[in-house]
């Protein structure tokens, strides 16, 4: 999974457009899928590889931004650049807010558009990874006796080992083996540390 | 009487007494026969001295007295001896007595026979040998008086007028005028009706009659009307013509007498015979008569009149003919047509004359004949008919033939004047003179200044009086102020001109008074030089001065009169010294609208006092006075009628022809009248009106046409049609007028160019028809030309708004495209971008593999040529340029408008299906007119689904051919419909639905389509949504 090769997916109407992204985009060095329309990429099964959609706003059928909700409805992460013609670029600005990546305006600099692929694919790398590493953590975090996991939300308030034995009317030595325990059973070494990731997992546990 | 009966009873008396003392002697004295001799003296000295029936009384007597004288005589005794003697007296006295009687008797009745067959052979004589009723009856009355010793004869006729009165006269025979003076005039003065007085009574009875005293007759009226009439007997016979009686007679004695009936016997026969002269002498008198009239008509007639038999021998002509064809009488008489016509004239003639004989009745023929005094044809209007003799049987052809030449050649002057108005006025062989009311000359026209022998400018501004002879400078003056008094009226006159070199010229003129603008009037004369018809009038005048009393012709002749009285062409009337009609023909009675009989012995003037101070009063005044013919065509006022009158004066007083010109002149005026007209409109018409040659060339032009052009008319005339026609415009016109010339008779109106002389572009309406005035191919083209260029400019400017609105609305629409229509383009210039790119890379790249490069760039160069599309059918969209027709396809403009809504259609979800006709017939049009009206219908479509859900969203747009020669464009669409309001209002400007957008799509759809010739519909779906539809015609429309 780890050295699984990125794919580029291109979903355009015009024939033109597919073929000379296609070409373009190929020559990264990465492997381009191209769709002639929105419904065919839906139905296409896609493989679990690092990548990025090239999505066009103006489709026939279902339009690319319908796409877009689709996919944030369905769950599917993909770092997505929609390709805006002369005055889509409201809809555009408003499709990043909800998480595309990027938006090029027709026409636009090939360069800049392909460095822009590439930092997508490097961020759905990351993204691929970061989410990796939640979700272990939230599976260590899993493990967690209740004892534990209340500790773990005192530490994440910011209290010290005496207050939480105070908020639980235990003694300070206690509070501090369940707060060894669980920053063993977590696989962390420092406070800081634990406080980060439970709080990255939590907030991605909200959103999905 | 009474003295004759004194007197025979005196001598009665004596012869009584005498007896008596010879009885007294017999019978005292005894003397034997001494006595009864004395008896014997007596009756001799009776018989010597007595008449017939006294001598009788006196021989009774004696006889008695003897015999009584023989009883008382002395010797009575011897009665035997006594009656012997007394017998031999008795008989003595009555042999001598009635010997002497009978032998009396005899004679008388001898002498009687005799005078009676002496006076009625002298009747018979005189009456042969007189000329007139009235000489023989004259002879008559002195040949009865003479026969019967009566000293007064006179003669009673029936009066003229229906009272069946008698009427006295003047034929008297008087012994001693001075002793019966009183009875003269009693009788002069005394008329009788039927039964009363003496002729009273013969004319009723018919038979003679006596009055042994008129004195002492109670049925005598003038016997009371004067003390002493000194007539006393009276005898009167009537005069018989068959029943009717022609005269009365009556005769008169001093003495009162015994009717003698042996004498009123002879009377009656004298009467009868008397009665056969008049009626025979009547019968002449009127062959005579009508003789004369048939010989006057005939030879003063403008008429040419001529008899010919059935070979075609000429029997009869008039002067008229002798002086047409310069024959004699002499020499035409008894000749043929074809001897004496050449020889295509005489076939006419012959034909015609057959024709008339074989149908047996009169036709009227149309002939020409060679006058041989000007060597001209003229035509004639013949009414030829048959004579017939007394069988019945066809014997001879009798032919009137009127020249209609002048009346032709006068319509035809007018007519061609009033075509050629221009020439009329310089060239017209007329003189044209303008004067003022005061005979100032205002214009003249070249012709008639040169008849004068003057130029116009010699005479224009002088006095009209210095060419007019001064004689007659009151005619002229006259007339002028006549003409003046009565405006727009024709006034006739003639008078003398004189010319510069002196000679003095008859005219004749016409004027009319005409108002001008100043208020002023001035009159418009033309002027005709009549010298010549002057010259031929005394000549003819002299003719009739020498006409001699007509030659006398047989009994037929008067059948011919009638006929020719009945059908001679002129009315006729003929005029005593008295201006008492004397003869009226059939004709002039239905003209006067009178019966001839009621007209003969009239006064004229009397008969219509009217007529008095009328030109035809003076006319026939001037005619007695100067005793020349008289010809004058004038006004009747008091019936409204025209008349032409030929008055000839002769010893009997005047013979008038006439004839109602009426109708003719109202013809003259109507055409003078639309001379006038035709000038007015040719003039002042506010259209060109020009008349164009076979050639091309100008004929006539009007003002207006100049102004239009802005040439001069001379300019005009030498220009032709097509040196005026606009360059491109030569070519129809030529068609055009080929067309008109050589097609059916028809009018053609087209628009075209004309090139003014400063070269600007003239718009003309231009109606042209080709005239044939003459019937002989002498053609022209009449043109009409209404200067439409400000129409044609403001049409051109509407049309320019109209292109510039629709150019507006283009844009608009365009710009409402504008963000698809960018992406559209967007979408090639970004592919193009790519395969750059992707070349770009390929050449830093170490691997280069040309191959790939070139495919890349060739659809980089596709995507190039995509591009160019889209910015071609945008530019063809938005083009602002003159609108044109050009063949197009429909279908390809319903292409190019999905094309240029390819982005709209894809974002507002909308499926189209197009239905188009393949192959589609083209339609003449304004392609970007139509693609713009596609355009508007398909966006309305759009918008119209806006609203609704998104995979209904379908329009359809359809082509297909409609009516053979239109093709019908629909768009359909699943849109909101139409309510049955909106249907009405949405081809209506500024009408929208929509918050955004003018509303003037559908508007200018619809004023693009209708200048097309075609129409737009708009009509809600029965399911959902509406349909846009128009119709185009195929067939492109003729030129204008």
């Amino acid at each position: 999974m780890k050295n699984a090769d990125p794919i580029v997916f291109i979903v355009d109407d015009d024939p033109a457009m597919r073929d000379s992204m296609q070409l373009l985009v190929s020559r990264m060095g990465v492997e381009v899928r191209t769709y002639d329309s929105a419904e065919s990429y839906l139905d296409d099964n896609q493989p679990d590889v690092p990548g990025c959609l090239l999505l066009d706003i103006r489709m026939r059928g279902m339009t690319g931004m319908e796409l877009h909700e689709t996919l944030i409805r369905q769950g599917v992460r993909i770092p997505t650049i929609f390709i805006t013609g002369f005055g889509d670029v409201p809809t555009a600005v408003r499709a990043t807010r909800r998480g595309a990546v990027d938006f090029v305006e027709k026409p636009f600099d090939q360069q800049a558009l392909l460095q822009r692929i590439r930092q997508a694919i490097e961020q759905d790398k990351s993204d691929r990874e970061s989410s990796r590493q939640l979700a272990e953590f939230a599976q260590l975090m899993a493990r967690l006796s209740p004892r534990e996991r209340e500790v773990l939300e005192f530490v994440i308030e910011g209290m010290t080992s005496r207050q939480i034995a105070q908020r639980l009317s235990r003694s300070e030595k206690t509070v501090k083996a369940h707060r060894l325990h669980m920053m063993k059973k977590l696989q962390v070494h420092t406070t800081a540390e634990v406080v980060r990731k439970a709080l990255t997992t939590r907030a991605s546990q909200d959103k999905g | 009487m009474v003295k004759y009966s004194q007197k025979r009873w005196w001598s009665l008396t004596a012869f009584a007494v005498l007896t008596a003392i010879v009885f007294m002697f017999d019978i005292v004295y005894t003397f034997g026969a001494v006595g009864e001799l004395l008896y014997l003296a007596v009756i001799v000295s009776a018989i010597l001295l007595l008449r017939e029936r006294d001598i009788f009384t006196v021989a009774v007597i004696c006889s008695a007295m003897a015999l009584l004288g023989g009883v008382f005589s002395a010797d009575g005794t011897d009665w035997a001896h006594m009656a012997l003697d007394r017998g031999l007296v008795v008989l003595a006295i009555w042999l001598p007595a009635v010997l002497v009687v009978r032998q009396w008797r005899a004679e008388h009745l001898f002498k009687q026979e005799n005078a009676f067959l002496q006076l009625l052979q002298r009747v018979a004589v005189a009456a042969n040998q007189a000329a007139y009723v009235e000489e023989a009856l004259h002879t008559v009355l002195d040949e009865v008086c003479r026969h019967t010793g009566w000293p007064v004869g006179h003669a009673y006729l029936p009066a003229d007028d229906d009272s069946g009165e008698l009427k006295p006269t003047t034929m008297w025979h008087l012994d001693d005028s001075a002793q019966f003076e009183a009875f003269r005039r009693v009788t002069e003065a005394t008329r009788f009706a039927p039964g009363i007085g003496l002729p009273g009574r013969v004319l009723v009875s018919g038979k003679p009659a006596w009055i042994i005293d008129v004195t002492k007759d109670p049925n005598f009226p003038r016997a009371k009307l004067a003390d002493d009439i000194g007539v006393r007997a009276a005898f009167g016979f009537p005069v018989l013509v068959g029943e009717e009686v022609a005269a009365v007679l009556e005769f008169f004695s001093t003495r009162a007498e015994e009717p003698d009936e042996s004498l009123l016997e002879v009377m009656a026969s004298v009467g009868t015979d008397l009665g056969r002269v008049i009626e025979r002498q009547r019968a002449a008198q009127a062959i005579r008569e009508s003789e004369q009239q048939l010989q006057s008509i005939t030879d003063n007639t403008s008429t040419v009149i001529y008899i010919k038999d059935i070979q075609g021998r000429f029997l009869l002509i008039n002067r008229r003919f002798e002086e047409i064809f310069k024959m004699s009488c002499e020499q035409v008489i008894g000749k043929t047509n074809q001897e004496i016509f050449p020889k295509e004239l005489a076939d006419q003639f012959y034909a015609n004359d057959r024709m008339v004989i074989d149908h047996q009745g009169p036709i009227e023929f149309e002939e020409v004949a060679l006058h041989a005094d000007d060597g001209q044809l003229h035509t004639y209007l013949s009414v030829k008919f048959p004579l017939y003799d007394a069988q019945g049987g066809v014997y001879a052809v009798c032919g009137i033939s009127t020249e209609i030449t002048e009346r032709k050649k006068s319509e035809q002057a007018l007519r061609d004047s009033e075509q050629r108005y221009r020439a009329l006025y310089d060239d017209n062989p007329s003189m044209f003179f303008t004067v003022d009311g005061e005979g100032k000359v205002i214009s003249v026209n070249r012709f008639g200044a040169s008849q004068l022998g003057y130029t116009p400018c010699e005479l224009i501004g002088e006095s009209v009086y210095g060419v007019v002879l001064e004689e007659d400078w009151p005619i002229v003056r006259a007339h002028l102020a006549k003409c003046i008094k009565s405006p727009g009226q024709i006034d006739q006159w003639e008078f003398r001109k004189v010319r510069k070199d002196g000679c003095v010229i008859w005219v004749r003129e016409a004027g009319r008074a005409i108002p001008t603008d100043s208020g002023e009037s001035v009159i418009l004369i033309v002027c005709e030089d009549i010298t010549q018809n002057k010259h031929i009038e005394q000549e003819r005048e002299q003719l009739l001065v020498r006409e001699t009393a007509a030659r006398a012709e047989a009994e037929s002749a008067k059948q011919r009169v009638v006929n020719i009285l009945e059908r001679v062409g002129d009315a006729f009337v003929a005029l005593d010294k008295n201006w008492c009609y004397t003869y009226v023909n059939e004709k002039a009675a239905r003209t006067l609208n009178r019966r001839p009989k009621d007209l003969i012995g009239k006064h004229i003037w009397t008969e219509f006092p009217e007529g008095v101070g009328q030109p035809f009063y003076y006319a026939y005044q001037s005619a007695v006075m100067r005793q020349t013919a008289v010809q004058i065509e004038e006004y009747y006022e008091p019936w409204d009628m025209w008349f032409e009158n030929r008055v000839y004066p002769s010893d009997e007083g005047l013979s008038i022809f006439f004839q109602d010109i009426t109708q003719r002149k109202k013809s003259e005026q109507a055409l003078r009248d639309s001379e006038q007209r035709f000038k007015s409109l040719f003039d002042h018409a506010a259209v060109g009106i020009a008349h164009v040659d076979m050639d091309g060339r100008f004929i006539r032009v009007n003002p207006e046409f100049c102004k239009t052009l802005g040439y001069t008319q001379q300019e005009m005339l030498e220009l032709t049609f097509f040196d005026v026609t606009h360059p491109d415009d030569i070519a129809t016109s030529r068609v055009r007028m080929n067309k008109l010339i050589s097609g059916p008779p028809q009018t053609v109106t087209a628009e075209k160019r004309y090139v003014a002389k400063n070269g600007s572009v003239i718009w003309g309406n231009l109606t042209t028809a080709i005239v044939d005035p003459e019937g002989d191919n002498s053609r022209y083209l009449v043109s009409v030309i209404q200067d439409i260029t400000e129409r044609k400019r403001a049409q051109e400017q509407a049309r320019q708004r109209q292109a510039e609105l629709a150019h507006v609305t283009r844009m608009s629409t365009i710009g409402e495209l504008a963000s698809g229509l960018a992406h559209e383009i967007n979408q090639p210039l970004a592919a193009i971008s790519n395969y750059v790119q992707v070349c770009i890379d390929e050449i830093r790249s170490d691997a280069k593999n040309p191959n790939e490069m070139v495919e890349t760039l060739s659809r980089a160069t596709a995507q190039c040529h995509r591009a160019s599309q889209i910015i071609a059918r945008l530019r063809h969209f938005i083009a602002k340029r003159e609108p044109r027709r050009d063949k197009i396809d429909v279908n390809k403009l319903v292409r190019e408008v999905v094309s240029l809504v390819e982005a709209e259609l894809r974002s507002s979800k909308v499926k189209v299906d197009l239905d188009l006709h393949e192959p589609l017939e083209s339609v003449h049009a304004d392609s970007v007119q139509i693609e713009q009206v596609i355009m508007n219908l398909v966006k309305n479509g759009l918008e119209a689904m806006d609203n609704g859900s998104a995979d209904k969203r379908r329009l359809m747009i359809q082509t297909f051919p409609v009516d053979r020669d239109a093709i019908k464009v629909t768009v359909k669409d699943t849109g909101h419909g139409l309510s049955k309001g909106e249907a009405g209002q949405v081809f209506e400007p500024f009408f929208t639905t929509k918050s955004e957008g003018m509303g003037m799509g559908l508007s200018i759809s619809r004023t693009i389509i209708e200048a097309h010739g075609g129409r737009v519909t708009g009509t809600a779906n029965p399911d959902q949504g509406a349909t846009f539809e128009f119709v185009l015609p195929t067939k492109q429309k003729e030129p204008t």
